[in-house]
């Protein structure tokens, strides 16, 4: 019982956590961001597993685990108002060229985030020529330029 | 539901999501004032604010309110008015019942129990009239919430003093 409320309880906390810091951090690994989720991953793995270092304490994590998130995808596909609360939602950030600078500093993005963006995925060079970027749930930056019908 | 901004469809809920901004800085704030108050010793290990004493004519207990389980911990006892020869310490049964005892110093000469305590003697140096014996505890798997400790001289009267157990 205490491994699966260990489990429970750890992924749970993860996912309030990774909530609060805010979907950036999970769609781009600089080394700042790896960091952080080496010594999370580092420090979870001690209160996950105990002092029980047996085959049948680790697949029961792994189980409970596994099982908490078919539940909650489960619950995310009855209920939008869930996603929304677990996952968030995709937000314009950038309208014909121009950034929205507050929706931007709520979610600590600035220009030259988008500007990465533009140019990785639509080999744009300025703003203007972009139509929308939109911050997505995962924390990426989608760019839908000028040109696109 | 999908939306239409513009030319386009989007799944955007802007007044929910400037609820979750607000949320989002209320839960940073909290955050940081649990690692202040666990900087200051309030969620156990060695803050400032998490060492106490207890105590009485005849002993003194300084020990750690705040514990966490399955992680190490010292009590320290200070013997006061001791006559020579030998002192013998009395720790309630159901106290030690909540932890593994990992060392005791200086090293008891012989322990004894009943249903109520254990019992260590010690022997006291020369011309002494105090002693100090520390006890390196480990919390052991199945204690958590709040644990009360009675220590003293055995047939003296005994401090009592609580403790929490965060899991």
């Amino acid at each position: 019982m205490d491994v699966i409320i260990r489990a429970v309880f750890i992924y749970l906390f993860l996912l309030l956590i990774f909530r609060i810091t805010g979907n950036r951090s999970l769609a781009r690994i600089t080394p700042f961001d790896f960091i952080l989720l080496l010594i999370v991953g580092e420090a979870t793995q001690q209160a996950l597993l105990g002092n029980d270092y047996s085959l049948t304490n680790a697949a029961l994590v792994i189980t409970s685990l596994v099982v908490l998130h078919i539940a909650f995808s489960l619950i995310k596909q009855r209920s939008p108002k869930v996603e929304q609360w677990l996952e968030g939602t995709p937000i314009i950030i950038l309208e014909n060229g121009q950034p929205i600078k507050k929706r931007m500093d709520k979610e600590r993005i600035d220009e030259s985030d988008i500007l990465e963006s533009a140019r990785q995925t639509q080999g744009l060079e300025r703003l203007d020529q972009i139509k929308y970027a939109i911050f997505e749930k995962g924390g990426s930056i989608t760019v839908i330029p000028k040109s696109s019908k | 539901m999908v939306k239409q901004i513009g030319t386009l469809e989007l799944d955007e809920h802007l007044r929910f999501q400037k609820k979750m901004w607000v949320l989002e800085r209320a839960a940073w704030i909290l955050l940081t004032i649990v690692l202040l108050a666990a900087f200051l010793g309030f969620m156990g290990g060695y803050g400032f604010f998490n060492q106490r004493v207890a105590a009485n004519q005849n002993v003194g207990v300084t020990y750690r309110p705040f514990l966490r389980r399955v992680a190490p911990t010292d009590v320290t006892v200070r013997l006061k008015d001791l006559q020579g020869g030998t002192a013998q310490l009395s720790v309630a049964q159901d106290y030690l019942n909540h932890f593994q005892v990992q060392q005791i110093m200086p090293q008891p000469t012989s322990a004894t129990s009943d249903t109520q305590a254990l019992y260590y003697e010690f022997t006291v140096p020369d011309g002494a009239t105090a002693m100090i014996i520390t006890f390196s505890l480990l919390t052991t798997p199945d204690t958590y919430g709040t644990i009360q400790g009675t220590i003293g001289q055995k047939g003296l009267p005994a401090v009592n003093f609580n403790q929490f157990v965060y899991p």
